[in-house]
């Protein structure tokens, strides 16, 4: 079951204030986990005018994230090491109008576009900046493991000289919480303009409501599961001696 | 087919899962007990956080539990007084253990000391099981019961607090029972095992029960132990999955009557020596885990605590 979001930018060129303006819709401003979830795709339409150059960057919730490293003690393998990162986002894509290394690099690291512009903060007092580094592209490699982080930029498949179509996956295993969805207009290495959205991605219907009963009233939740599992053993119980 | 479990907030695939139950429910009906041990290592193998793997491993105890105290307790195999100073130690335990088990994920270190427990575990009762079963085979006899307590222990006999416990005609110190129950507490939160296969020999060795009364009562006062263990991870670490737990239940018992039926066809000792194999197979699989450089070296974790 995919879940098909649609996401729309509309770039209106005023030539004759030589200003370009941005309108966002969203189509739904929300991807629902319900007991099926098999991933999603956002499905982004835009126009533009052709002189701008696009960058859409899509965040999941900034957490803090914790990266261990393993070391032998006595043979065994065991964590060892541990940095805390914060605000690391729980998802992270990107799309690109042309080849990222056509764009200007310091603007791509200012607005935090792509994967080398990617730079977080440890939590206590940083060791060496060869360790943090080792320790930084460690939590990335492991994202994009797991396919939260992407390998390279998505392309931005251009249907006719102006309008545009992008295509982000959410994995079944992306966190829940708020998504930021930045759209950054570029010319020349100089921001045009940014717009930011907000998409949420939460569980609904029935897994929602075991979760908030569980989280919120654990002690009535953890009593229904002790007296679920006394009245299957004695279900058993009987099935058995049928 | 995935399925998107609540509480453990991932995918999982659900057809894998039934499948675990089944294999696990088959083998507790082949052998009558147990099986419940390989749950949570298969479990975590599948990528289930241990947490969830754990809490949600000691709800299905307590099924289990009552599904084999029933029939025992028809024929008058518990002794409730003694599995009553059990389960007080074991409820203690089940505390201790989830404290323990907490501080553990707070040092990032669960996954390496459960898979260190569960090696060591599986490994000397898969060793013990083979060395039995494998006896039993080539001098082709039952086994006899090793542990025959003729004497109590002399150190056991000078402990306070001894009361008396008619039906396992037995006059000794509350702490004994209340100790080894205090163990299988711990063991119920930190791995999510019943711990059958620890007790029940320590009850007719150390205690003197006589054995039909030991499993019965040990069953017994898993079922309370286990609900303890449930409780608290349920409340205090939040990782007991319903929807998890189900599909294993459902599983289970669909594999454990294919079990029964099965059981007919094959000998005992023949059977023991297969799930002896098949528990040494898991804790070697542990041990590579452990000891076998791996491939990844870092790990990361979403969340401060």
């Amino acid at each position: 079951m995919i879940r098909v979001l649609l996401f729309i930018v509309i770039l209106l060129p005023f030539e004759a204030l030589a200003r370009e303006s941005l309108v966002v819709d969203l189509a739904s401003d929300h991807v629902d986990i319900t007991t099926g979830f098999d991933g999603a795709n956002l499905i982004l339409y835009g126009v533009r005018d052709k002189q701008t150059d696009i960058a859409i960057v899509v965040e999941g919730p900034l957490k803090e994230t914790i990266v261990r490293k393993k070391g032998q003690v006595l043979g065994a393998w065991m964590n060892t090491e541990s940095i805390t990162f914060l605000n690391v986002p729980g998802f992270y894509d990107y799309a690109l109008s042309k080849a990222e290394d056509k764009f200007d690099p310091d603007a791509l690291a200012q607005h935090g576009i792509g994967l080398n512009a990617l730079f977080f903060k440890p939590e206590d007092a940083p060791p060496q900046k060869n360790v943090i580094k080792e320790f930084q592209e460690a939590m990335i490699r492991n994202k994009q493991v797991q396919k939260l982080f992407p390998l390279g930029p998505q392309g931005i498949k251009f249907l006719d000289d102006r309008f545009f179509r992008v295509n982000i996956y959410l994995p079944p295993n992306v966190p829940v919480g708020d998504y930021t969805i930045r759209t950054i207009l570029l010319q020349n290495g100089k921001l045009i303009e940014e717009n930011r959205v907000s998409l949420k991605v939460a569980q609904v219907g029935l897994s929602a409501s075991i979760f908030k009963f569980a989280t919120e009233q654990s002690l009535y939740y953890g009593l229904l599961c002790v007296f679920m599992a006394l009245f299957t053993g004695w279900l058993i119980n009987v099935i058995r001696n049928k | 087919m995935q399925i998107y479990l609540p509480i453990a907030e991932m995918s999982v695939p659900a057809d894998m899962i039934f499948l675990l139950g089944c294999t696990v429910g088959f083998l507790s009906g082949v052998f009558g007990v147990g099986g419940g041990f390989l749950t949570t290592p298969f479990l975590i193998f599948l990528g289930i956080p241990p947490a969830v793997a754990v809490g949600t491993q000691a709800n299905q105890l307590v099924a289990s539990g009552m599904s084999g105290t029933i029939g025992h307790f028809k024929r008058g195999n518990v002794d409730v007084k003694i599995g009553a100073v059990m389960l007080s130690g074991g409820v203690i335990g089940s505390f201790i253990g989830i404290m323990i088990f907490r501080l553990l994920e707070y040092l990032g270190q669960i996954d390496f000391a459960v898979s260190l427990l569960y090696m060591i575990l599986l490994g000397a009762i898969g060793a013990l099981m083979l060395s039995e079963s494998l006896i039993s085979n080539f001098k082709k006899k039952t086994v006899k019961s090793h542990f025959n307590a003729q004497r109590v222990n002399p150190f056991i006999a000078r402990l306070p607090y001894k009361m008396r416990f008619p039906r396992s005609k037995l006059y000794i110190s509350a702490l004994v029972p209340a100790g080894i129950g205090f163990i299988g507490g711990i063991l119920a939160s930190i791995l999510g095992i019943g711990g059958g296969f620890l007790l029940v020999p320590a009850m007719i060795y150390i205690l003197g029960m006589p054995t039909i009364l030991a499993a019965g009562t040990s069953l017994f006062q898993i079922i309370f132990t286990t609900a303890a263990a449930t409780m608290m991870h349920a409340t205090m670490n939040h990782t007991v999955d319903i929807v998890l737990g189900l599909i294993l239940i459902v599983g289970g018992v669909i594999g454990s009557q294919f079990g029964i039926s099965f059981a007919r066809f094959i000998k005992p000792s023949h059977a023991r020596t297969i799930l002896a194999i098949l528990v040494l197979a898991v804790s070697i699989r542990l041990a590579f885990k452990l000891f076998w450089e791996p491939i990844e070296l870092f790990s990361t974790t979403v969340g401060g605590l």
